[in-house]
């Protein structure tokens, strides 16, 4: 079957297989290794893409649910040139070390972000508590997070 | 496998007319889309009804409310009218799953799939409310949540059939409210949780509902539970009163169950949240 849908602003036509994921298809036929491929049941959020400006685990969303949605992946992130606020502040906060989380991590912050421009610690978590990461302890994404809308907020000064 | 991706209902009708055992609805598919992976072996129709408009409304319709069941958790949590009118609804919805579940998983996903976990089923039934089953032409059904969940958990609603939408009664002073409690603070499947509803007038809780969620297959009412809420007593002997008849309601439902020790104590934490809080609104 064939599907078209949006892809990091890019309109896509492509052919999928019934039983197929969202994930896979971003993965295998579009090449957006990205996205992870963790627990394959919606836990660790490692998948994390936005669909229609919201963040979702793609391993629990049918490929052919997504015709004429708008998603987002960490590679239509950034313009090409500069980094997205939030890229940058992960980097200077040190928020990435195996960097397994940091896709599904950062899509999860943008889909808060977008919703809630100026949010509080405690959204933050809230909007992060569908993420695992075994290695970070979680504090410098919190703080990376934190630094991005407030830079986010800044530049919309 | 097979997949479909009706826009109508009279899309989704046809469908279903010309479909066999191996039919399977899908909502958001945050149950159903890991399982699919597990039994690789199963060669399913899969009929999405995530897009359909119709199963998306979410509105005040003379004295109901009126929730489309393809309604997500994170619509449930922000709306203004199930906030305002079944605020028990808003708070399960908000604590189920992740953001990105809450972003997928629908209520009327919820009440199909029937988990004994379920967070909506709990606070359905507490507020009262009615279920609308369709079939294939469209005829349809309308039963109390509480009747539908022996059908659903049972599969025996049918393949041909489908949740339509949930109807809420809209009561005057209307209050209701929802806890739980699992293994971890967020992102956590019930091990227990407890919903009610009821009206405050004069400082009274009138016709209380009281269901305890996890417990069993399906959510049990808390009948004695619910004569305490009801009574002018307030004092800390009542609300001890009240607290040992959930007690005794779990010694009940699971005597020989391993988890007894652990929910026998469980379910005064979560009754004594619902008692403070109501305390609040009595006041």
């Amino acid at each position: 079957m064939r599907i078209t849908l949006t892809v990091n602003g890019v309109q896509r036509t492509v052919e999928i297989t019934p039983d197929m994921r969202l994930l896979d298809l971003l993965r295998e036929r579009l090449g957006l290794t990205s996205v992870k491929e963790g627990c394959s049941e919606g836990e660790c959020g490692a998948c994390t893409v936005l669909m229609d400006g919201k963040a979702v685990t793609s391993c629990t969303v049918m490929a052919f649910q997504a015709e004429g949605s708008d998603i987002l992946t960490v590679e239509g992130l950034g313009d090409g040139k500069t980094l997205d606020p939030l890229q940058q502040a992960f980097i200077d906060h040190d928020a990435v070390q195996c960097g397994f989380c940091t896709p599904g991590m950062l899509m999860a912050a943008k889909g808060l972000l977008l919703r809630t421009p100026a949010p509080t610690e405690e959204e933050i978590r809230v909007g992060l508590s569908g993420n695992l990461c075994r290695c970070t302890g979680y504090l410098p994404i919190l703080r990376a997070v934190s630094e991005a809308a407030k830079r986010g907020s800044d530049d919309a000064r | 496998m097979r997949a479909d991706r009706p826009r109508t209902l009279e899309e989704l009708r046809r469908i279903l007319r010309g479909g066999g055992e191996e039919l399977r609805l899908l909502a958001g598919g945050t149950d159903l889309v890991p399982s699919l992976r597990t039994h690789p072996e199963r060669d399913l129709h899969l009929v999405d009804l995530s897009s359909l408009e119709e199963l998306r409304v979410l509105r005040i319709e003379g004295d109901r409310l009126e929730i489309g069941s393809a309604v997500t958790f994170d619509e449930l949590e922000r709306s203004f009218l199930v906030r305002t009118h079944a605020r028990a609804l808003a708070a399960a919805a908000s604590q189920v799953g992740s953001p990105q579940i809450r972003n997928r998983g629908t209520l009327g996903g919820n009440v199909a799939n029937a988990s004994p976990a379920a967070d909506g089923i709990p606070a359905l039934c507490a507020l009262g409310a009615a279920v609308v089953i369709e079939d294939e032409d469209g005829a349809e059904e309308i039963l109390s949540v509480e009747e539908a969940l022996p059908l659903l958990s049972e599969r025996s609603v049918g393949v041909r059939r489908y949740l339509r939408s949930f109807r809420i009664p809209l009561r005057r002073s209307s209050w209701s409210d929802f806890a739980k409690v699992g293994s971890r603070r967020s992102v956590t499947i019930s091990k227990l949780n407890l919903a009610l509803a009821g009206c405050v007038e004069e400082g009274r809780l009138r016709d209380p509902r009281l269901f305890v969620g996890a417990v069993a297959p399906r959510p049990v009412r808390a009948l004695e539970a619910e004569a305490f809420l009801a009574s002018p007593d307030r004092s800390a002997e009542a609300r001890t009163a009240f607290l040992d008849a959930l007690t005794a309601l779990v010694e009940r439902t699971i005597p020989a169950r391993a988890s007894l020790p652990y929910k026998r104590r469980a379910i005064r934490g979560l009754g004594d949240e619902l008692w403070t809080r109501l305390e609040e609104v009595r006041a």
